[in-house]
This record gives C-alpha cells, structure tokens and sequence, in this order.
C-alpha cells in the first residue's frame, strides 16, 4: 500500500521529530539552537551501543539506542545549559549554535567517529518505527499543554518577570525545557542514522538547525500538533508541485518559500493558528465548584509577617533606596505612597525578590531577602506590577490559571497516566481562578486573549491573577493608574473585602483619595527614605509630607490625572 | 466508558508498537517481467516495452555543478541509444537537491512506483551510500557515474560504477607529476570536513609513500573556509616541489590563487574534482600549471568523443566536462547490459553490467567486473594557455 512512499512518510516523521526538540524550547521562550550538537553526540554514541543482530529475533535493535540517545542528549544539554542557559534571545542562539559546531569539528576530528567519512550501519529504522516515535512525542505534548507544567512553560516563554512572580522556577523550567530538547534532538539523531543507515559530521550541520527551526515555527508551537504539521507542510508542497507536473528546478524552492512566507506573515501562530477555532470556549466549572475552602489558612490578624530593617538599593551613585524599616502585620491595607522616582517600584522589587537589596537585612514570610522571586511566590507573597505585565498570547482564564502555580500540585506525570487525581487537581484550579475572575468581574471574557481588554480590565486581569495564589501579602504597583473614577471606587472596595477575607495587602498609589479610603496604614516615601508613616488621615496632614508629596491639594490631584 | 475508549487506545498503541518495533523482512522481488524481454541479440535486439531507466542527480543546491551536466550528458546518450532503434529508453529524472533524504525517496519512487529497471547516479558518495543500500536489497541495478569514493561497488552485487574511483585518479596523476616534474619533496592540503576529500587523502598518503615522496607540511581545512593564508604560509616555508590538493571545487578556486598569490610557485596536482572547464575559467591565470588526475578528456582522441563534443555544445550552449562524459557513457553501457541477453529485466541488467569488457567509450576502453568496479585508463592533463592539455 505504501510501498514507493515510505521514505517520504518516515522523512515527516524525522522532520516532525526535529521540530518537537525545538518546539520543547520555543514553547518555553527559549530560541535553543544547539539540537544538531545534542542528535550528533547522541547518533554517534548510539552506534557503539546498538547491537548488530536484532533483538530476540526480530526486535529492532534501535530500542537500545533510543533511551541511550536520549540520555546523552538530555546530559549534553544539562552540561550545555549550566553555563548558556544564563543567556537569553539571540544571545542564547549564538552560543548554542556554537556548541553545535563545536560538537561538529570535535567529531570530525575524533578518531572513532571515522572523521568526514562518517559511519555505515544497518537501517533498523521502519516507517512505523518512527511514526510510534512521533505519536508519544505528540501524546506527551498533548498532555503538557494543560497542565500546570505546561501553563509554567507558557508563562516563562510570555513573560519571565511575571512568570517568577506567579511562583514558577523560571530557572528550573528553562532547563527542563532545554533538556528535554536535548533528548527528542538526541532520539532524532538515533533514528535518522538507523533510517538512513550513515551519518557523517555534515549531516548534523547548520541547515539541520535551520530547518528543525522552520518546520517548528512553521507548524506553530503554541499547540502539541505543531511540529507534525510543519513536517507534513514541508514535505507535501514540494510533493504536490512535483505531481502537479512543476518540473523546473528552481521553481520548488521559490513556490515553498513564498508560501513559507504567506504562513510566517498571516498566521503568527504558524499552521495551527488554522486550527484554533476549534478550542472550546472556556466555561463556568461545573457543580462540584466549591473546593475554595481546602486551601490553607491565612495567619491570624496581626500576627508580624515581614520584617526588614535598612534596605538599601543603589544603581551606580544613585541610592534609589535608603535605610528602610519595614513591618507589615498581617491583615493590613498598607499604602506606600510619594512622588515619582521616590523608590516605591524598587522597594516592591526587593520585597517581592524581582530585585536583590544592595544592603539591609530582614526576611517575607520566612523568605531572606535577596532570594529568587519564585520563592517569595511560594510563601504567599504575590504582585502585580506598574506597567501589567500579563501572558499576551494566553487566554484571560489561563493567565488566572498560572496564577494558581503555588497553590497546586504538578499534574503532567499523573495526566499521563491519565489518573484521576490530577483530573481532580486540575478541576480545582480551574474552580479556584474563575472564582477569581469572578471576584474582579472578568468572568464573561475568560476566553478573550489581554489585548482585547481595556486598560482598566487588565489592571483588574492582573488582580485576578495574583489572587489566584492565594497570597498572604498581595502587593499591587499602581493598581488604579488608567482607571476612571468609578473603576477606581470598585477597586478600593475590593481591595477592602479582601482585607476583610484576611489578605494583607500592600500598594502603591497614586490617587489619594483611593489611599486615604482603602488604606489601614500609611508609609511615605521621598528620595529613597521614610519620611512618614502611620494612620492615613493623620500622615495625610503631616507637614513634611505635604511639603515633600502632596503640596496642595490642587497639585496632588494634578499629579493624579498624570499617571 | 472513558476508561473503556482508554483502555482500547493503549491495547491498539501496544499493538502498534510492538508491529513497529520489529524488524521488517524484506524480500527482493525478483519476478520479471517477459515484456521487456525481447528478441534478437546484440545490434538486432528488438524490446517492444518501453525501457525505463531513473537517474539522481543533484540538480539544485551545493553539488549542482556536478548534477546538471550529469542530466544533459545521460539525456544526449540515451537519445543517441534510441536513434539506433530496436529498443527505445525512457530516463525518469529526479532531483535529489544534494539531499540524503531527497536521494533516498527518489530511489524509492524510482524503485518501487517507477519500476524501472535500473538507476543511474546519484551525484554524490555521500548519498550513494545511504542509497545503494537500498537498490541492493530491492535487487535494482545501480550505475554509478560519479561517486569515485572507496568502498561503492562493495555495497552488493547490483551496485556498479562507471566512475573512476579517485584513488585510481590519484595513483595515476601523482606519478605522472613525479615523472614530468621529477618530484621528491611535497606538500599535501586537503579539506578533513568532506568525506570524498577526506578519502581522497587516504589514498594520496598511500600513494606517495608508495612512490617514496616525501612530505613536507600537511594542511587542513573545511569545506566552508575562504582563507587559507596560514595553511599556505606554512607550505610557503616548507618549500615543496609540488602541492597536492585534495578540494571540492568551492574551495579550490580561493586556495590555489591564494597560493599564487602569497608565492607559491611549484604546481599544484589534483584529482577528479579538478577536472572542469569552469574550474579553469573561475581560476583565470591561476590554473596555469594545474595537473589533474581523470577519467577523461576533451583533448583525448578517443571513440567519439569530438562527435561527442560537437553535440553536446551543439544541444547545451557549453562544453562538457568529466561529468557530462561519465553520465553519456553510462547510456552506452547500460544499452550493452540490455543487448547483451535483449533483455532488460533488472536481473538480466545486473549480470550482464558486470561483464562488460573493453568496450570502446569516449573515456576510452572501459571495463566494469562482476564486482561493479570500473576500470580505465585514467587521463593526466597539465592545463597549459588555459587549456587541459594530455601530459
């Protein structure tokens, strides 16, 4: 039946297995280009492995070389990734592309590897043989993308900040990302020396990167199928050409990179874009809706739960925070307010861990200052942030759904096994961000994606998200900037009912009146030091800070309508 | 239900996989087919069928210089076979865009949707070597015209070239230099990245140790690289009698002016890859001096081979090269092949390739054995007034 296309159905399968290794690492943001070294080393250390005769009689002997492939694979990136993984962007391309080549003058200087002259082995390698490969690629693709892995390596790929903020290792999850990569680069080269039955230091060269790249943004790595259709794109159009009767040489190439290009221009998202229609709208979670409760206890009220004592940060000789004491108590409504460049944003930063304390000493909910920002998240502090940064090419329900990182468990194992614990987990996330959504009213956009949401509602968006992990100290930068008065009016509501549920709430802000009304306790800062602090009305009417801050009243509500 | 439609899902996975995971027994077809059998022997031979012939070249991308003659020298032969009469060829030319997997699937269309009888190509060793493997176990006849690296004809019995191997190339330039130029000492540059280059090297080692040269710097370089001053500075110094080359034609071209460039006066000797009018064109002066080792040449008097010329630039605008006339010549040898018996079953071709012997070519008298290994005199040329000369 498939006698005649075998090599091209096992070349899609190749081309889609490619594109999964490089899927792995664009999907978690990373632009990984070290896969030609990673299949390479693996191919190569495959084939003093692999036994000649085939297994029990008939088993093909490549089921020794793949977990061998892998595991080198997956070692070379670990090794790789200690050092490079601290780049990031083209920075992070470069440097993998030059392990690669490395990999490549290495082995071709190697004796055993027979120099340019390659290795000849048997094919063992079936078409079915490698479609098996690609459907558990698929499957353990299909599994991640909802699950709290999966949505961990969407935030880290949106927004790094943001994504160690909402709890996730962003450092730990870059490297899962790029080890993985390494072991489906690894088990590619394992299956295309079987396929072909020689490998040569060229055929792990440059132009394997480059189409492994293409065939995975091609497809788009925004869903599991992703690699599998740029493969079968790639391959079927210069197929269809050929039996369309378009002979000419140069004309293959040009008609695949114009339709190369028309894909890239109008579908950002590549060939799957065509396909998302077909995602079902997100819905109100059912019944059993009400699992709110099972989560732990905020502390009593009053009970101290930050401390730090001179905090200090300074960029160069500018000292953009100065001797800070702190104390925040548990259930307070704490505002931070002053002017602009006061040190408000860099305080936050220290306290939330996005920024290390040059000096100052202190701990936030048992965390030492300095430590990474997904440890703070962990221990309940969650922020949202002056200019929002939110997941862009998520939906509003999964930007709340990464927001639910700390308060749940890993699903990925157990959804493989589709177990139906991780079912329940799942739901319980699900159930804990649209309450959340809910809580702030975005409940009827949940399938929107941010950028279809007015200022005022991404503000409230982020809101959502923060609160989904259940923090103990909610810190908000500039929570009303965008919003007109009414919308501000419903935030200072809600940011008192959540004082009255028990979340300590810290915030910076602008607009005074909001201030004076939502806040329990007053912190004023101005070049970089406390200058007041205290009960709201009487800092208010302290004279220093009207000096420093509020001036008149005039000037205060000028400086409002500003931001 | 759900764990019903799971379980069914894993059993078919598990059942999958354990079909995938085996082995596949392949099973030469030898069934033939008596239409293309026809009667009369030899001259006479009449075969009703159509005979069909695929051919690989690399007709885009890197090793396009090679393919495209390669096409237009095998179309010029097989039409000049069918003006004879008696049987007529059809060649099902592919592209194989220097591409392992390109080369692989177009065997297989070729192979098992085609059906032809044999194949003609690919462009390069590199390829053949993934590619062989798989005419041989379908049991189709493949005719090499270019792939001169070791260790082609031994992938089987259906597997023959037409191209004479680049340790042959070599072993007959080198002591034809040393002859004519009366060399002892030197030096040897070769590109380590490129596996015909790579195996070329192997050879030149033997063959001067062979010839009690001596060497003097040995240099290397990859196929990408465009300067070659350091390794040229150490040859410069090392004062060799000659420099022997092993290069594709992309880094020919830089190197060997380069080297006239820094000084490097002594000649430089070279093997098949050498053996292109538009190497000499793209080198301008430069070539001067060059001597190259192949398997044919357009200053050689062989059988036809001015006629050959005179078509060749009639139908194409351009000279042939060595690629042109290895191609031409395997239309000659596989219509041998399928005289021999009038029979042009893949069976009937493999037996009868290898048993050619002395026939009159434009490379001149060529002879492929039963282990699919040509053999030929190999030509040496000087290029002198930038023009290949016989040395």
């Amino acid at each position: 039946m498939l006698a005649g296309y075998e090599t091209l159905i096992t070349t899609i399968a190749l081309g889609a297995i490619l594109a999964y290794s490089f899927h792995v690492v664009l999907m978690a943001g990373q632009l990984s280009l070290g896969q030609a070294g990673f299949a390479s080393l693996a191919a190569y250390t495959s084939t003093l492995v692999v036994p000649t005769e085939p297994i029990a009689g008939s088993i093909s002997p490549v089921i020794v070389g793949l977990p061998v492939g892998a595991l080198v694979g997956a070692a070379a990136a670990f090794v790789v990734g200690l050092p490079v993984l601290r780049l990031r962007g083209v920075f992070l391309a470069i440097a993998t592309i030059a392990f690669g080549e490395m990999v490549r003058v290495l082995i071709n200087n190697a004796e055993w590897t027979n120099g340019a002259i390659g290795v000849r082995v048997e094919k063992w390698v079936t078409f079915d043989f490698a479609w098996i490969i690609v459907a558990v690629l698929a499957y353990l693709f299909w599994r991640l993308g909802p699950s709290r892995s999966g949505r961990a390596f969407a935030a880290v790929r949106e927004d790094e900040l943001a994504a160690g903020s909402m709890g996730v290792d962003v450092v730990r999850t870059r490297m899962a990302s790029f080890i993985a990569s390494g072991a489906i680069a690894g088990v590619y080269g394992v299956l295309f020396a079987y396929f072909f039955g020689r490998i040569t230091p060229a055929t792990f060269d440059f132009s394997l990167t480059v189409n492994g790249l293409v065939t995975a943004v091609l497809g788009g790595y925004l869903v599991f199928f992703g690699p599998v259709l740029g493969a079968g794109f790639l391959t079927a159009v210069p197929e269809i050409q050929k039996a369309l009767g378009l002979e000419a040489g140069w004309i293959h190439p040009l008609i695949t990179g114009v339709l190369l290009l028309a894909v890239i221009l109008f579908l950002p998202g590549g060939l799957s874009t065509l396909f998302s229609r077909l995602r079902r709208a997100p819905a109100r979670p059912g019944p059993d809706y009400a699992p709110l409760d099972a989560l732990d206890p905020l502390p009593d009220p009053g009970t101290r739960i930050a401390a730090v004592t001179g905090l200090a940060k300074s960029y160069g000789a500018v000292d953009a925070v100065r001797g800070v004491d702190l104390e925040i108590r548990s259930g307070e409504v704490l505002g931070i307010i002053g002017p602009n460049g006061a040190g408000k944003t860099t305080l936050v930063n220290m306290i939330s861990g996005l920024e290390p304390p040059t000096a100052g000493e202190g701990e936030i909910l048992g965390v030492p200052l300095g430590a990474r920002p997904h440890r703070f998240a962990q221990a309940g502090v969650s922020r949202t942030f002056q200019h929002s940064k939110l997941f862009e090419r998520l939906t509003v329900l999964d930007n709340v759904l990464v927001g639910t990182h700390v308060v749940s468990r890993s699903t990925y194992l157990r959804r493989l096994a589709w177990l139906p614990s991780a079912r329940r987990d799942e739901r319980r996330a699900l159930a804990l961000a649209w309450a959340q959504l809910e809580r702030v009213g975005l409940a009827d956009r949940a399938g929107l994606r941010p950028g279809a949401l007015s200022y005022g509602d991404r503000r409230r968006l982020e809101i959502a998200r923060a609160l989904a992990a259940h923090p103990t100290l909610l810190i908000l930068d500039e929570p009303a900037a965008g919003m007109n008065h009414v919308e501000a009016a419903e935030l200072a509501s809600l940011i008192r009912g959540l004082a009255d549920d028990g979340v300590t709430v810290l915030f910076i802000e602008h607009n005074v009146k909001m201030v004076l009304e939502a806040c329990t306790r007053l912190v004023v800062l101005d070049f970089g030091e406390v200058i007041a602090q205290g009960e709201p009305r009487e800092v208010a009417s302290d004279p220093r800070v009207i000096e420093a801050y509020l001036g008149t009243e005039a000037e205060a509500h000028e400086e409002s309508e500003h931001v | 239900m759900r764990l019903k439609s799971t379980t069914g899902a894993v059993l078919a996975a598990a059942a999958l996989l354990a079909t995938g995971a085996c082995v596949s027994q392949d099973t030469t077809d030898a069934s033939s087919d008596s239409a293309l059998s026809g009667s009369g022997t030899g001259a006479d031979c009449t075969i009703d069928e159509t005979v069909k012939i695929g051919a690989v070249f690399s007709l885009t991308e890197a090793a396009a210089f090679a393919g495209t003659y390669q096409q237009e020298g095998l179309a010029l032969g097989f039409e000049e076979v069918n003006a004879a009469g008696g049987i007529t060829y059809e060649v099902i030319q592919e592209d194989d865009k220097t591409s392992v997997e390109d080369s692989t699937a177009a065997f297989e269309k070729l192979i098992d949707r085609d059906k032809v009888s044999a194949i003609v190509g690919p462009t390069l060793s590199g390829m053949a070597f993934t590619t062989y493997t798989d005419a041989q176990s379908a049991g189709v006849p493949a005719l090499g015209v270019s792939t001169t690296a070791e260790g082609i004809p031994e992938i089987g019995d259906y597997i023959f070239r037409a191209s004479l191997p680049e340790e042959v190339a070599l072993a007959a330039s080198i002591p034809a230099a040393k002859e004519a130029l009366g060399l002892t000492k030197v030096a040897v540059l070769y590109d380590n990245a490129d596996e015909f280059t790579a195996s070329a090297f192997n050879t030149i080692s033997d063959v001067l140790t062979e010839e009690g040269i001596e060497v003097v710097a040995e240099e290397t370089f990859e196929t990408a690289d465009t300067d070659f001053s350091a390794q040229l500075t150490s040859v410069l110094e090392a004062d060799p009698d000659a420099v022997i080359l092993s290069a594709l034609p992309g880094a020919t071209v830089p190197l060997v002016k380069q080297a006239r460039e820094l000084g490097i006066e002594a000649p430089i000797v070279g093997g098949n890859a050498f053996n292109s009018p538009v190497l000499v064109g793209a080198l301008e002066t430069a070539a001067e001096g060059l001597i190259v080792g192949g398997a044919w040449s357009a200053a050689s008097d062989t059988t036809g081979n001015a006629e050959f010329i005179a078509n060749y630039t009639e139908k194409y605008g351009r000279a042939p090269d060595q690629f042109a006339a290895q191609a031409y010549t395997a239309a000659y040898l596989l219509d041998q092949a399928v005289r021999a018996d009038c029979d042009a079953n893949r069976e009937a071709i493999k037996d009868n390739l290898g048993q050619i012997l002395e026939y009159d070519s434009i490379l001149g008298p060529i002879s492929i054995d039963e282990n699919g290994e040509v053999h030929q005199e190999p030509v040496v040329q000087i290029i002198q007034d930038g023009a290949f000369t016989i040395l």
